[in-house]
């Protein structure tokens, strides 16, 4: 149907093909010199200004037909004169304002009966009276009927185009498989792919890396929870060590990072050395790592509950050396630890400073797990009690967690009790 | 607070998440205007959100712009007053707030086309903003460029049409690429900017005689990017800046080009930045 409108414009205006070209009748009457055109799901509109200052405005919006905001008749939603209007509207928004009131001028959709009809007269009866600075004549993008050999070509191209598709669906999937092995082989040879260029904006580059702060707290949190609910107890032994001897702490987990791969290497040659040891050989691999992990996370853990319970008396006038008071106190801690990491994750992707933050970030953190490690160490996993005590302050009156009488004790204290 | 309370929040959040992201409505205006060349114009964009583009005009139109924007977010007005030869165009008046997730609008867009032969005043202001300003072969009496949060490439593929005062580029928290900034043909180019990485391409057909670029960076990388050929006088203000200055030779205050006495344009560049680098280079 439109197409049809088209190529009887295209007959009309300028035959069949031609490109649009102005011939130069300039005028020195009023004309249209602006034209806009505005759609959207809701309403459609075009609009002409005049070189006097006038203005003709013709909108269809809520199945009313509207010139210059007088309703002059209705439409149907989806129904023959809208659908041709936003076709027009689509057409004549990329011309020129003498070509676009060249095309409505000549503007003849077909299938409008009835009210619509009446409306589209009114409209036409507008657009007749618009004048162009420049007659110009306009060749609307019309397709017309293929020839034969063209429709031969064309089906030509779309069988030639479905076969190509076949094989470039082939072609990727063997360029993913070829790729998956290349990669493979290559992470197996140490190699790493170079990283792919992307620009990240500053914005983008801050919000990737509070993101990945904030993923780091929820994720440190949920094993925080997961110990204050399992091993509460060893976590706060060790953590009371690393409020009690802090400086002790640190040195014996620095002093200890060197020797973590001679105590591997030693024990797994023990086990070698006794033959039947061998066959635990990967279990005690499995496990040494996961004792090293669990020592380093503890203690980092033990030093966030340290700083948590601080900021809790502080605020709030209490440790939070129970119920949920103690999941507070890791959560709390966490993000004051995790803090340092702020400047970093906002100004990291300035040049030198962005650098000097991340690392002044990463040395921070280190000397805190290296102190929580040092912990885990001397209270042997939160166990021993010999280099702390209560998890406390001295200014509180005594914690009920490790005094209090029937089974409530920690297992340092009934191990002491028991020597 | 409650563990049942604590819960019952990340339930609610979870749920309400993806409410948050309805669909939105979008609405386009496309306007153009019967070219007249008889004065110069000045035009003033100002786009909050986005992608923005610049770019020469077909003949017949004094100007074409092309906007797709979401309907119940903005009020965009284009204003065009003949007797001031002015055209004002504004997607900045917000009808609510914005979310973090318009921001990254794939739809919203701007497009500009001016013609070439008519004089121009440029003044574009954008915020979060992926701008492509392609700026070459139209006729620039002065520029300027602000921008907030975005990624802006901005090219002069062809000269400028007549010379050009000043070219003026006010940067945020932003990447800002520049090609060919000797085609905008301006005797002074001023860059100021909070915080980013700046590539200034220095090629491209200098008018003759002195050219002064003037660089301001508080935070960042500056890449100054200058063809042989042309005499260059650098000059740096910095804290806890490195510069690498290639080949320049130091005289006094200033690095300077070996051929910059002889050179018939000679770019007088100074630098001033707080924290980041200054890297200079010769493009081969």
């Amino acid at each position: 149907m439109r197409h049809g409108n088209l190529l009887a414009l295209t007959g009309l205006l300028v035959g069949a093909g031609l490109p649009a070209q102005a011939t130069a009748q300039a005028t020195a009457a009023p004309h249209v010199v602006s034209y806009s055109v505005t759609t959207s799901s809701r309403e459609s509109g075009a609009r002409f200004e005049w070189s006097d200052g006038r203005a003709l405005e013709i909108r269809l919006r809520g199945g009313d037909v509207l010139v210059d905001g007088a309703r002059v008749g209705g439409y149907a939603r989806g129904g023959a004169l809208e659908t041709e209007w936003r076709a027009l509207l689509a057409w004549t928004g990329s011309l020129t304002t003498d070509e676009a009131v060249a095309a409505v001028r000549s503007w003849t959709p077909e299938g409008v009966t009835g009210s619509e009809a009446q409306a589209l007269d009114a409209v036409r009866a507008r657009f007749d009276a618009l004048r162009a600075g420049q007659t110009v004549a306009v060749a609307p993008p019309a397709p017309r009927a293929p020839r034969p050999e063209i429709a031969e070509a064309v089906a030509a191209a779309e069988q030639a185009a479905a076969e190509a598709r076949v094989h470039v669906h082939e072609l990727r999937d063997q360029i993913r498989n070829s790729v998956r092995v290349s990669v493979g082989n290559g992470l197996e040879e140490g190699f790493r792919p170079p990283p792919q260029p992307r620009f990240t904006t500053p914005i983008e580059a801050a919000f990737h890396g509070i993101m990945g702060l904030l993923g780091a707290f929820v994720a440190l949190s949920a094993i925080g929870f997961g110990i204050s609910f399992f091993g509460g107890r060893q976590l706060d032994v060790v953590a009371s060590t690393v409020s009690a001897s802090c400086a002790r702490s640190f040195f014996v987990g620095l002093f200890a990072q060197p020797l973590v791969i001679p105590a591997f290497g030693a024990t797994i040659a023990a086990l070698v050395l006794t033959v039947v040891g061998i066959l635990v050989v990967p279990v005690a691999i499995v496990a040494f790592v996961a004792t090293l992990i669990a020592a380093v996370l503890g203690g980092y853990l033990a030093v966030a509950r340290v700083a948590g319970s601080a900021w809790m008396k502080r605020r709030h006038g209490d440790h939070g050396i129970e119920g949920f008071g103690v999941l507070r106190s890791v959560a709390y801690g966490l993000a004051i630890l995790l803090a340092v990491w702020l400047p970093a994750a906002v100004l990291g992707w300035v040049p030198v400073a962005g650098t000097v933050l991340t690392w002044t970030a990463a040395g921070v953190t280190w000397a805190l797990a290296t102190t929580g490690f040092g912990a885990a160490i001397l209270t042997r996993g939160g166990t021993r009690t010999t280099f702390g005590h209560r998890f406390a302050p001295p200014e509180l009156p005594p914690a009920s967690l490790y005094e209090r009488s029937g089974p409530e004790i920690s297992t340092a204290e009934w191990m002491g009790h028991q020597r | 607070m409650t563990l049942r309370g604590f819960g019952t929040g990340v339930l609610t959040a979870l749920l309400t998440l993806p409410a948050a992201a309805g669909a939105q409505e979008y609405r386009t205006v496309r306007q153009s205007r019967r070219l007249d060349t008889s004065a110069p114009v000045t035009v003033t964009v100002e786009f909050a959100i986005g992608r923005f583009q610049v770019g020469p005009a077909s003949d017949g139109r004094l100007y074409h712009v092309d906007l797709t924007y979401v309907e119940n977010l903005f009020d965009p007005s284009i204003d065009y007053d003949a007797a001031r030869r002015t055209l004002d165009v504004r997607v900045s008046e917000t009808r609510g707030n914005i979310k973090a997730r318009d921001l990254k609008n794939p739809r919203q867009a701007l497009t500009l086309q001016l013609h070439p032969n008519v004089p121009l005043d440029l003044d574009l202001e954008f915020g979060a903003v992926k701008a492509d300003l392609a700026l070459g072969g139209l006729a620039l009496r002065r520029a300027r460029v602000e921008t907030g949060a975005s990624e802006t490439v901005l090219s002069f593929d062809r000269p400028n049409a007549i010379i050009c005062d000043e070219l003026r580029l006010e940067v945020g928290a932003a990447k800002l690429t520049t090609r060919a900034l000797g085609n905008s043909r301006c005797r002074a180019v001023r860059f100021e900017g909070a915080a980013g990485q700046v590539e200034l391409d220095l090629s491209g057909a200098w008018p003759e005689g002195e050219v002064s670029v003037d660089v301001s960076v508080a935070f960042g990388e500056v890449r100054l990017r200058v063809p042989p050929g042309i005499g260059v006088r650098l000059h740096t203000e910095r804290i806890l800046a490195r510069v690498d200055r290639a080949d320049l030779v130091k005289q006094g205050s200033a690095y300077y080009s070996a051929d910059y006495e002889r050179a018939a344009t000679k770019l007088d560049i100074d630098v001033s930045t707080a924290v980041g680098n200054v890297v200079f280079e010769w493009t081969r």
